[in-house]
């Protein structure tokens, strides 16, 4: 019985920890800083910077994220990468330049937003996706790093047609990472409830008995 | 019979009665919650190295370490003072067990489980909050800690020998918080000192806030001009200050289990 009380109450804080977490998650996040739109007409298989988000936030926290709202008359796709945007525009049009040596600087600027030169930085850099959207018109999404970090926006126009594009992006706080959180929040309460459960249940018995 | 189970009967009992149900799980809820407000105030803080780390565990202990100093003062002054007050004590000797390990069922509950849960829930909200900086600092992070709990576990053993030698539950937490709020007004009037040049005192008082040692440590890392002249403290020395305040720990709670087993006249 002192097993069963030892652990009961063991469950009960395990619960209220839970619960504690998911009290964090109705907290909403608050924006903080500014706002950034704009739009974007897109040409076919090309991809644009969604911001320089490093002037927004220089870097992002599992405490501070991004809200990013993107609308589209078609489809079109989001990456965000844990890259610095400097450093991603230096791969991009060096990798242009060792293939097409002949092109001038502008060219080579032109050629370095093409998809298939994502592409091929996706290949070589699979470790920097942080978060890749489905094909979509419509795009709202809170994200905060795993870790802290500098992240580069991307919106990619992957069909052969123009698309036009209206986005937006705060810069937004929070308590707590919210994903890590409800996941813990989901692990922790039914391992209180189950370990709570027999110690209720011997409470209730003795209780029955005694009347 | 086992020794086992007398000590757990005993330990049950006092975590029954020093945390009775919702008690424990208020306060779990409490620090849980806790913990991520106040860490999520420092956000901007740079991140790069174990400074980072030391101030994040600096933020997270300042309410809820005074909430701690509370909590285990009333269990040890309540809990044990109480029992010797009104001879619940003794139906706690007639237990086929060593008085001494009655005084650590005791003490397991009062000071253990409180300690364990505050550490427990901070070093949980924290591995949410900064894993990287868990991983990479877990070291800083303990050190920070236990110099932080250093003075709390002193006073904690300077009220269990109050509540042992006066047996009054009332008069020792009363003593005890004179205690912690002294101790806090003697660091601050020794920082005072160092930065006037003295580094005598505050070496000296290192011994009883090992985090004050740590501090001057990790702030003088921060911003090493700030600290030009005066006494800044090698890492071998704050390892030496805090290992100091735990032998000193040690030895008010040795004193303690040796007055409950051999000394106390009951």
């Amino acid at each position: 019985m002192r097993w069963t009380f030892l652990i009961a109450r063991l469950g009960t804080v395990v619960l209220m920890t839970g619960l504690a977490l998911g009290t964090v998650l109705l907290i909403p996040s608050a924006m903080r800083g500014s706002i950034t739109q704009s739009f974007y007409y897109l040409p076919p298989e090309k991809y644009e910077f969604l911001h320089d988000v490093s002037t927004l936030a220089p870097q992002l926290t599992p405490q501070t994220g991004l809200l990013i709202s993107v609308e589209s008359n078609s489809s079109f796709q989001i990456y965000l990468l844990r890259i610095f945007q400097g450093q991603f525009e230096n791969w991009t049009t060096s990798w242009v330049r060792e293939r097409f040596p002949y092109l001038n600087d502008y060219e080579v600027r032109a050629a370095s937003f093409n998809i298939t030169v994502l592409n091929a930085f996706l290949e070589n850099h699979m470790d920097t996706v942080l978060w890749k959207s489905d094909l979509s018109s419509r795009v709202s999404k809170e994200f905060f790093p795993a870790t802290v970090g500098n992240v580069t926006a991307i919106l990619v126009n992957p069909s052969l047609s123009w698309v036009l594009c209206e986005w937006e992006i705060k810069e937004i706080t929070t308590l707590a990472p919210r994903e890590r959180v409800l996941l813990l929040t989901e692990i922790l309460v039914p391992i209180g409830f189950v370990l709570a459960i027999p110690w209720l249940f011997f409470t209730k018995i003795r209780k029955t008995t005694m009347q | 019979m086992g020794k086992g189970r007398p000590f757990l009967e005993v330990f049950a009992s006092a975590l029954r009665e020093n945390y009775r149900f919702p008690i424990l799980e208020i306060f779990a809820f409490l620090y849980a919650f806790a913990t991520f407000v106040f860490a999520g105030a420092q956000t901007s803080v740079a991140r790069t190295s174990e400074i980072f780390a030391h101030n994040m565990v600096n933020s997270l202990t300042g309410a809820p370490l005074f909430v701690l100093v509370v909590l285990i003062l009333v269990n040890i002054a309540y809990g044990l003072g109480g029992d010797l007050e009104r001879g619940v004590v003794q139906t706690l000797l007639s237990y086929p067990l060593k008085r001494r390990h009655i005084l650590a069922a005791k003490l397991l509950s009062a000071l253990g489980v409180t300690l364990l849960l505050f550490l427990g829930m901070q070093m949980f909200a924290l591995s949410v909050l900064e894993p990287d900086t868990v991983l990479s600092h877990f070291n800083a992070i303990l050190l920070s800690y236990l110099a932080d709990l250093g003075p709390v576990v002193l006073t904690a053993g300077i009220v269990l020998l109050l509540a042992l030698f006066l047996r009054r539950g009332g008069l020792a937490l009363v003593v005890g918080i004179v205690t912690y709020f002294t101790l806090g007004i003697i660091a601050q009037t020794v920082i005072v000192l160092g930065w006037s040049g003295s580094d005598l005192p505050l070496k000296a008082y290192g011994v009883f806030a090992p985090n004050m040692v740590l501090d001057r440590y990790y702030a003088a890392l921060a911003s090493p001009s700030n600290y030009s002249g005066i006494w800044v403290p090698s890492f071998s020395e704050v390892l030496f200050y805090v290992g100091a305040a735990y032998v000193l720990v040690g030895l008010v709670f040795l004193v303690g289990f040796i007055y409950f087993d051999r000394r106390l006249g009951i």
